[in-house]
């Protein structure tokens, strides 16, 4: 007769054998490009580092904070895709895209702990709410004063010779702030800062973090309210909004051109999709190989068009098993979001897989000519410093709740009289593959 | 490498690469279905997780009879619609009637919606302005639904009681309940005590009950005995009356060899302290002071004030059991 551990390991561990293979793809891949017309020591040495890192950061960081190690192991997957990629294709430019990846995969991995702390630790959040908001108004109407623009969007700065891209972080904000005045049933300043973040993103031209911004608060209404109506009025509100942003920009004119037939400027605004969809074209199922063909004749292969760049080195099939990940990455998080047990934190859970969710499809299809191409990044893989730190910072909100969640289950488990001899029975610290 | 040798190398590594992403791909899903399997076994044997506690039906209306127990998650909304997260399929209540949430340490936070009022404790709260607060053991009333939150052990709280205390005389009782029929609602600590005294009354009675018994069996036993008495006398007297002269003539005293003793039940330390703390009571306070306006009600049916009675207990009681079963069971109850 006896209890079951709460900290007993799972049979069969599927962690560390995920982990592992995982290890092994990105050991044989960093080894192999390492290897192209001359030894590059570089490689060599990433072979070893970035395995060594997925372990660290997938293995041991759960050891000394609770997390949620499928949801950690796919990211942990993602990032390094975009290190290996941006290695491989850089290897002959001479530019070193892939080691500072690398760097800000780290700097990403440290958001992430600073985010579930956060969620994990703040209990009030009364007055620290307040302090959020005023400083993503701040971040947000930065590049209005100091910005500079690029590829039509004044949406960066520069501080100190590094460009940042403040409505990134924000992304952050707006979950924090979304999620706690929506739980609170306090409409007036959840809505009065989305539609001040859209303005604002608006007239920096951002139109693809503005339709993300959208749609992540539409979809969070309807999570939390359920008003099929009123969800309904927001989807009509927009498209009406898409049209009046045709009618007033000229660069969303343009885009909706190339987006309807890019074939008609082959030489000019076309070339970046035609290349794109050449590239894939020419991958084929299976891709040309590791560090091969031509990806470097797309324009800004490194961040809107990586997705590209995947499919020519690895395949189509490669690249739709990539797709896979994010959806299973949206399912883990929708599932986090079910398991909160207050609509704050499920709130936090949801709005950060729908987050990620919305920027993968408009990337992705933009790639693909399914809808007109923005300029925003693939998730954890497109090159990007903000990018990547804001993902992982969104990885970190929903560890946070899945970490919440799992002490809530923890302390039933402990007060609970459960019958002694349950062999087979789950224990709690199992679930979301927290063994500790 | 030379290129050559690389482009072949690199061709082939792709087949390589793709099994290894199917292997990721299908290893992740797996693990994901895997763990959504044993959350739902574990969720199989422990039925209240997620759960604070439970509103008890004291008095309901067709369709939600009285006794009828409904679960309480931790944050929800409460109306009549079966996607609420409490359901009440009565007419006196509102589609979207109140949002509640649970506050650790605080309790249970009621908010009505805009024009929905609901009673908490006696005390009528209206609109989004007025949240109310329950703990373990508070009723809610919402038209002619009367309810009483049983809250589960390791999140009770307790019904916090200068809420009523301070309420306004016109805001109290703005619409007198069915049970309990007169005065404000008792509060925790009064019903506690009305259960505690009806206990000892109970108590008191059957050791009443016990000692006329002993006594009715003891007057019984005494008048045996004086009948057997007066037999043995009547008939020792016809013998010596009948024996003739110069014959042996025993003892008229009739001597028994054990003499049985009855005692009444005893009882032990703790209960003769009751028994003499009932009796002092000279010292012991009034029913008006001990249940203010609260007039003990026996229309309850339910055990709605009874501690928890979910399969959770108090986290002591929870070590205490682990360290048992450690000691004298071989272990089992390791953390």
């Amino acid at each position: 007769m006896s209890r079951p551990s709460r900290n007993k390991p799972l049979r069969g561990r599927p962690d560390k054998r995920f982990c592992s293979v995982i290890m092994l793809f990105y050991f044989s891949a960093f080894l192999l490009i390492s290897l192209k017309e001359k030894v590059h020591w570089q490689g060599i040495a990433l072979s070893v580092v970035v395995p060594a890192l997925i372990y660290i950061a997938t293995m041991w960081l759960p050891r000394f904070f609770p997390a949620d190690k499928l949801l950690l192991s796919i990211a942990n997957f993602l990032c390094a895709l975009g290190v290996l990629i941006l290695y491989s294709t850089d290897m002959d430019a001479g530019t070193s895209r892939g080691l500072q990846q690398a760097i800000y995969y780290g700097i990403g991995i440290i958001a992430m702990l600073i985010c579930i702390l956060v969620v994990r630790y703040v209990k009030n959040w009364d007055v620290m709410i307040w302090a959020v908001t005023f400083l993503a108004v701040g971040l947000l109407v930065l590049p209005l004063a100091i910005g500079t623009e690029q590829n039509g969007a004044t949406n960066w700065i520069n501080i100190g010779g590094t460009s940042l891209q403040p409505s990134e972080v924000v992304k952050l904000a707006l979950i924090l702030v979304l999620s706690y005045f929506m739980s609170r049933r306090q409409a007036l300043p959840w809505l009065l800062f989305g539609l001040f973040s859209l303005a604002v993103l608006m007239l920096q031209k951002d139109l693809g973090t503005a339709l993300i911004y959208y749609f992540t608060a539409l979809f969070m209404y309807y999570g939390w309210y359920g008003n099929v109506l009123m969800t309904g009025l927001g989807v009509v509100g927009g498209a009406g909004a898409a049209v009046a942003g045709y009618a007033m920009f000229a660069h969303v004119k343009k885009r909706v051109a190339i987006w309807r037939n890019p074939w008609a400027y082959p030489e000019t605004s076309g070339y970046q999709i035609i290349q794109a969809l050449m590239a894939i074209a020419s991958g084929g199922l299976f891709g040309v190989g590791l560090g091969l063909g031509a990806p470097r004749v797309i324009p800004v292969y490194f961040t809107d068009c990586i997705f590209a760049v995947i499919c020519e080195q690895f395949g189509i099939l490669f690249g739709l098993l990539v797709l896979v990940m994010y959806v299973i990455l949206i399912l883990r998080g929708t599932s986090i979001a079910l398991k909160a047990r207050s609509g704050f934190h499920g709130l936090i859970a949801m709005g950060a897989t729908v987050m990620i969710g919305i920027q993968t499809f408009v990337i992705i299809g933009g790639v693909l000519k399914l809808i007109p191409l923005t300029g925003v990044t693939m998730p954890f893989v497109s090159y990007g410093g903000t990018s990547l730190v804001s993902c992982m910072g969104l990885i970190g909100l929903m560890q946070g709740v899945a970490s919440v969640n799992q002490d809530q289950l923890n302390y039933d488990y402990d007060i609970s009289m459960l019958p002694q001899d349950l062999s087979g029975m789950p224990k709690a610290d199992d679930f979301g593959g927290g063994n500790r | 490498m030379p290129l050559e040798i690389y482009e072949i190398v690199a061709g082939a590594a792709r087949y390589w690469f793709l099994f290894l992403m199917v292997l990721i791909v299908f290893r992740s899903f797996r693990w994901y279905r895997k763990d959504q399997k044993q959350q739902k076994k574990q969720l199989r044997l422990m039925p209240d997780a997620g759960y604070i506690g439970e509103m008890v039906v004291v008095q309901g209306q067709e369709g939600l009879e009285a006794g009828t127990t409904l679960p309480v998650p931790w944050e929800g909304v409460l109306g009549y619609t079966r996607f609420s997260d409490i359901c009440l399929p009565v007419e006196d209540v509102a589609k979207k009637h109140c949002w509640f949430r649970y506050e650790e340490g605080e309790g249970l936070v009621l908010e009505p919606l805009r024009t929905k009022s609901v009673q908490v404790d006696g005390i009528l709260c209206q609109g989004p302005k007025e949240p109310a607060v329950m703990g373990h053991g508070s009723w809610l009333q919402i038209g002619s639904i009367v309810m009483r939150l049983r809250m589960f052990s390791g999140y009770e709280t307790k019904a916090p009681q200068p809420y009523a205390e301070e309420a306004p005389d016109q805001q109290r009782n703005a619409q007198p309940m069915a049970c309990p029929p007169q005065g404000h609602y008792p509060s925790q600590e009064q019903y506690a005590l009305w259960r505690q005294q009806m206990e000892l009354e109970r108590q008191r009675q059957m050791l009443a009950q016990q000692q006329m018994a002993w006594m009715q069996w003891q007057a019984h036993q005494q008048q045996l005995a004086r009948q057997q008495a007066a037999a043995v006398q009547q008939c020792s007297a016809e013998r010596e009356e009948n024996m003739p002269e110069g014959a042996y003539r025993p003892s008229s005293q009739i001597e028994f060899e054990h003499e049985e003793t009855f005692y009444p039940l005893e009882m032990d330390e703790e209960e003769e302290a009751l028994q003499e703390e009932w009796q002092g009571e000279e010292d012991s306070p009034s029913e008006e002071e001990l249940y203010g306006d609260f007039q003990p009600c026996d229309e309850d049916m339910t055990d709605a004030a009874l501690p928890p009675r979910s399969v959770y207990v108090g986290e002591d009681e929870s070590r205490r059991a682990r360290q048992v079963l450690d000691k004298y069971l071989g272990g089992g109850g390791a953390k």
